[in-house]
């Protein structure tokens, strides 16, 4: 069974709630796009392209111990990368983020998917 | 090539030197300055009534302004000359001013005063802001994967070639933009040795430079590979170079610190609590020009 879509858009679209946010997607441990709440302009591909590689690299940050969150500063903008389930929350940031309240809002949106990830195939 | 004589100590090569104007001892001071808009350049040297070819580098990007007696009366880039490469070369926000020694030709190709040309770039640009969606990353990163644009739309009806023109290379060594971005220079250590913290300098190849601290190799493998699938994750998402990577666990923080030659520094030790401080916001570098 599927995860209930509004729902879950909606949990996304709470992390709007900080300042700056562009926007979030979620990723399976095998980089695939299992939600999303962006602009447009990142595609479909982009966000194959993307996620396949933040999945290899989130397992990479996490070989010899689970990470509560990641990082990455680019020169355009930042990209937060968090845990949820198998997978991996990632939220498109400016470079003026208030990395604290995001550290606590997306600590609420994985809980939101801890139980879907254990309970039906979200993540599979 | 179209032959200009710059007189400029960064420039590799110097082309066609105007015999008339060899040796020629130019009367008062000599200017160095950083910072200042190319309108403001322009319209002082209208105000001060002066006479000469100013050659104009941008980027890649080469033209040229001749004045007399503080009027313009030709420009040319490119293929563009007149009115059109005036505009263009005056639409440029950052590079170098220079003061040629070529003599100022009798042909007038520019037919609008300056301050038409001025006024006219003043009102484009005023139509482009209002026409164009608020700059979001969004919106950026569509362009940015669009790729780029070329000449912009400014000038249309003047003449504007529908490719870019292809630029003096002999110039393009020279060019050296007033206010670019610094890049933050690439250590030549890794981070200074302290109880706990690990540092690690590694090579582009991924070769550990230097280290201190328990396991800097490992390290050094890690965050090597970390860099790399991070500059990968920005180039697929149109987020440009990557700078740095913050790893936060319950008990360690792992900084790394990529740099535009491909070196990598990191740090791995205890959780630093002001880390997560939001750095000042920052605004975009005003235009300016660097005068020779």
């Amino acid at each position: 069974m599927n995860a209930p879509i509004d729902l879950t858009a909606r949990t996304l679209q709470s992390l709007r709630d900080i300042d700056g946010v562009y926007g979030s997607f979620v990723i399976s441990a095998t980089g695939e796009t299992r939600a999303r709440d962006l602009p447009p302009v990142f595609d479909d591909r982009t966000l194959a392209d993307s996620g396949m590689r933040i999945a290899r690299l989130w397992e990479v940050i996490a070989e010899g111990g689970a990470p509560e969150y990641a990082l990455l500063e680019f020169a355009e903008y930042n990209l937060f990368l968090r845990r949820v389930g198998n997978g991996c929350l990632c939220v498109v940031v400016p470079a003026h983020v208030n990395v604290l309240a995001l550290r606590l809002a997306s600590k609420w949106v994985a809980r939101y998917f801890e139980p879907v990830a254990h309970k039906n195939t979200f993540f599979s | 090539m179209r032959g200009v004589d710059v007189k400029d100590s960064s420039s590799t090569e110097t082309q066609a030197p105007d015999s008339s104007a060899a040796g020629r001892a130019q009367p008062g001071f000599r200017a160095h300055l950083q910072g200042i808009g190319l309108h403001d350049l322009v319209m002082l040297q209208n105000l001060v009534r002066a006479s000469g070819v100013f050659v104009v580098l941008s980027g890649e990007r080469t033209g040229s302004l001749h004045f007399a007696r503080g009027q313009l009366l030709h420009a040319e880039t490119g293929e563009l000359v007149g009115d059109a490469a005036a505009l263009e070369v005056l639409s440029w926000r950052e590079g170098e001013f220079i003061n040629s020694e070529r003599t100022v030709p009798e042909r007038t190709t520019v037919v609008a005063s300056l301050d038409a040309l001025l006024l006219r770039l003043a009102k484009d640009v005023e139509e482009i802001r209002q026409s164009e969606p608020p700059l979001t990353t969004a919106t950026g990163v569509r362009r940015r994967m669009e790729g780029p644009t070329g000449f912009r739309t400014t000038h249309q009806g003047l003449g504007m070639p529908s490719q870019p023109p292809p630029m003096a290379p002999g110039l393009a060594a020279a060019a050296t933009p007033g206010v670019a971005a610094v890049a933050p220079k690439t250590p030549t250590r890794a981070g200074e040795p302290r109880g706990g913290v690990t540092n690690v300098l590694v090579a582009p190849h991924g070769a550990l430079i230097d280290g201190n601290g328990s396991d800097a190799e490992t390290l050094a493998a890690k965050v090597g590979y970390m860099a790399r699938l991070t500059d990968l994750v920005g180039q697929a998402m149109g987020a440009g170079e990557v700078r740095t990577v913050r790893v936060r666990t319950p008990v360690s923080d792992l900084t790394v610190r990529c740099y535009s030659d491909g070196h990598v520094a990191a740090s791995l030790g205890p959780v630093d609590p002001s880390a997560d401080a939001p750095p000042p916001p920052s605004s975009p570098p005003p235009s300016s020009f660097k005068v020779s």
